[in-house]
């Protein structure tokens, strides 16, 4: 049995840690609770664009518009993983699903034979693969940490940097990975196509609309130059999507694997406590003993 | 003679806005100001920068600075998404300024500087412009400062 003063150190130190641990489950949870905010604050406006985007649609059907952003290539030579997860660790296992997911769909993607390039945002996904030296976008440097209020310039400027090199044929498909929100305890980590953009039907949301008949518009100026107007702005909401979620799971993430952590090292302290406790007792017993033993000794 | 009225509702990437019965409505369209009243028929257009006015019955007008969206008319509903709609008091001035002085230093170096994105620091001096306009008005306002 370990000593007495050995035991008492690691019960202080673990107690130690169960402070700091606890203190970061505080933290990640009103950060979660921001991110959660900014999801909410968001949705009537992807909720109306997708509104909007659904009425444009069924009212051009019997038109003929073409967004280049919309057509897919015949051929998709080269193709872009935007991979999202976090600056900071210790969020349990958040950041290496993200990473597994990355590579596994990067490897799929050589095997037939498309050129790869990873655009990596969160600075732990982005050592992962720069010291493994993978073919990596030239601006992912500069997005490894993003700023976690999401200013409009930033998505913007991410989603302009897509669009363009797809638009200019530099890149044929972008997908993303990253963790999708659904609860403080439950994320999925979710692989989608951004460009050429794909199911802009109506999403079940709307079904009431459905039945109705779609009403006969003015438009102004005509449909298609709304739909290219509005196109890119769409991508810029699967944008701030995708960073939205991912920051919430990444706090929810950290507040759970916090949380664990101290119970951990409340069960901990525990065993620790008890083993202390045998060791005194111990050490009473034997000096008791000893005494009796003594007194004995010498009345005898 | 009650006022006829529709419903308005205007959200931001950053939240809901507005969502108010309104009298009228004037707003920036890409191709000029438009105004909208009660059973207007469904309309859709876009819109550019400028200043949002609505007016719900005795209540005063709100200006908003608004920029870069989007408008729908429907069933006496007006839906508007917008990159940004600052009412007056949300308006950080001194940013304004700050950023019209930085977006005039650009186009002033545009001609020499090719790395400079002419349409990006154009659209910059609008904004700013525009979010000065609307605490102008404002300022000769006053009740619309409460």
């Amino acid at each position: 049995m370990a000593n007495l003063r050995d035991l008492k150190r690691r019960i202080k130190s673990v107690d130690g840690i169960r402070q700091i641990t606890r203190a970061m489950e505080m933290v990640a949870a009103t950060k979660l609770r921001r991110a959660q905010q900014r999801i909410e604050a968001g949705r009537p406006y992807t909720g109306k664009m997708d509104e909007i985007l659904a009425h444009l649609s069924t009212a051009i059907q019997a038109g003929i518009v073409h967004h280049p952003l919309l057509e897919p290539r015949e051929e998709v030579r080269n193709l872009w993983i935007i991979g999202v997860a976090s600056t900071k660790g210790l969020c349990g296992s958040f950041n290496s699903n993200i990473i597994r997911t990355v590579g596994q769909h990067a490897r799929e993607a050589m095997e037939s034979n498309q050129n790869v390039t990873l655009f990596l945002v969160g600075k732990k996904l982005f050592d992962f693969y720069n010291r493994r030296n993978w073919q990596l976008h030239k601006n992912s440097r500069e997005y490894a940490a993003i700023d976690e209020n999401l200013p409009i310039s930033l998505l913007q400027e991410m989603t302009n940097i897509c669009t363009d090199a797809f638009l200019d044929g530099d890149v044929d498909q972008v997908d993303l990975v990253y963790t999708e929100f659904k609860s403080a305890i439950s994320h999925k980590i979710v692989k989608r196509q951004f460009l050429p953009i794909v199911g802009l039907e109506p999403t079940t949301d709307e079904e009431e609309d459905r039945g109705k008949t779609p009403h006969d518009y003015i438009f102004e100026p005509d449909p298609g130059k709304l739909f290219t107007i509005l196109i890119p702005k769409y991508a810029r909401t699967v944008i701030f999507r995708m960073l939205a979620d991912s920051l919430a799971s990444e706090h929810g993430g950290r507040m759970n694997a916090m949380h664990n952590a101290t119970d951990n090292a409340g069960d901990m302290i525990k065993t620790l406590t008890l083993q202390r406790n045998k060791a005194r007792q111990a050490a009473i017993t034997k000096e008791l003993s000893e005494i009796v033993g003594g007194a004995e000794a010498i009345s005898g | 003679m009650a006022t006829k009225i529709f419903k308005l509702m205007l959200a931001t990437p950053a939240g809901w806005v507005a969502s108010d019965d309104a009298e009228y409505l004037v707003l920036p369209g890409v191709d000029g100001y438009l105004g909208i009243l009660a059973n207007h028929a469904p309309l859709m257009t876009a819109i550019g920068i400028g200043t949002m006015m609505y007016r719900y019955e005795n209540c005063y007008e709100h200006n908003l600075a608004i920029s870069d969206g989007f408008l729908e008319v429907s069933e006496n509903v007006a839906t508007i998404i917008a990159d940004s709609a600052e009412a007056a008091e949300g308006i950080d001035i001194d940013r304004a300024q700050l950023a019209l002085e930085r977006a005039k230093a650009h186009l002033a170096e545009a001609g020499t500087d090719p790395d400079i994105d002419v349409e990006r620091a154009r659209a910059a001096y609008r904004r700013a412009l525009n979010r000065i306009k609307v605490c102008e008005i404002c300022d000769i306002k006053p009740k619309s400062m409460d």
